[in-house]
């Protein structure tokens, strides 16, 4: 059920990306991206291992629908959910400020992270762009919908098995 | 062609949108894809119903261009969505007095992947490159690339076509 309830939720997330997200020009015209609170609020509710693997399904879910290189946004996406899930382990007392900036600080450095990643693999013109209206449009839409995104994740891991060992962010 | 967009962008390094008309409609992968105020992109990609067309404001998106007045032509690129295109070879600095103010710039079409003289956009800046040799255009696309919602796709496949 818990796979069933992942895929939905993901599915869901594309098409809000899809249809909503990407058409709303923030700063520069860039826009926000809701795919990367998937490993962001997986790993805060269950840890660096599923986080990585939820940022790995939800980036390559990215990479079918896009024509830049794929696997990019599977690898960032993947080591955005394990940081953020092993600095999660490390936080001894959660407050609600810990997922708000766990989702700027992982938004900014998952899409810098893929911006290097595809210059180096030969991607062309991504330092030309407007990098920093970029940063800000998915740190601040990142930040301002994790909160309700987490209660997402929750229901998600409801009825999965608990994880044995680490924090982990409880409302 | 005609054919309805279907699908914008979905992550802010992506310059592409899709259609709902493939290869069963006639349309194959370098296709101009234009709107009755200027050049879109081309199609890259095409399934039977479906195909996607890189945005001219892609920076890995190359094209000649024509300057209307002096005929001048040169190369111009993308720099990204919601940005000016700019046009930065062949454009020699001994121009600059004769491009008057919203000057058009069009498809070259000398071995080009565009059939000749579509619309692409005005220039809105010029300044000298570092060389001191030719000039920078700096052009804003015509075609409304944030609210596309028809296209036309050309069945131009080059030479002949």
């Amino acid at each position: 059920l818990t796979g069933l309830k992942a895929a939905l939720v993901l599915i869901s997330a594309l098409v809000l990306q899809a249809a909503v997200v990407s058409k709303l020009g923030l700063f520069g015209g860039a826009h926000g991206d809701l795919l990367i609170l998937v490993p962001i609020t997986a790993a805060l509710t269950v840890g660096p291992e599923r986080g990585a693997i939820a940022g790995f399904a939800a980036g390559l879910a990215v990479d079918l629908l896009v024509t830049t290189p794929f696997g990019l946004t599977a690898l960032a996406y993947c080591l955005v959910g394990y940081c953020i899930g092993a600095f999660q382990d490390g936080v001894l007392r959660a407050t609600w400020m810990l997922p708000v900036a766990s989702a700027v600080i992982g938004s900014v450095v998952g899409t810098t992270l893929w911006v290097l990643a595809a210059t180096v693999v030969g991607e062309e013109g991504l330092l030309s762009r407007d990098l920093v209206g970029v940063l800000v449009s998915v740190a601040v839409v990142a930040g301002l919908l994790v909160l309700p995104a987490l209660r997402v994740a929750r229901w998600v891991e409801a009825d999965m098995d608990r994880p044995l060992v680490g924090a982990r962010l409880r409302s | 062609v005609l054919a309805r967009v279907v699908g914008q962008p979905l992550t802010n390094f992506d310059d592409t949108v899709q259609l709902d008309q493939g290869s069963d409609a006639g349309i194959a992968v370098g296709m101009p894809v234009v709107t009755g105020a200027g050049l879109v992109g081309r199609v890259v990609a095409t399934t039977g119903g479906r195909s996607t067309v890189q945005l001219i404001t892609d920076p890995t998106f190359e094209f000649g261009v024509r300057l209307a007045t002096s005929q001048q032509v040169g190369l111009g690129h993308g720099t990204g969505e919601g940005l000016p295109l700019v046009i930065d070879q062949s454009i020699e600095v001994s121009l600059s007095d004769q491009i008057p103010d919203d000057e058009v710039v069009t498809t070259a079409g000398q071995r080009s992947a565009f059939p000749p003289d579509i619309p692409i956009g005005r220039i809105i800046g010029i300044e000298n490159a570092a060389d001191q040799l030719s000039l920078v255009l700096t052009v804003d696309p015509l075609a409304d690339l944030d609210n596309l919602a028809y296209v036309r796709v050309l069945r131009w496949t080059g030479e002949g076509g």
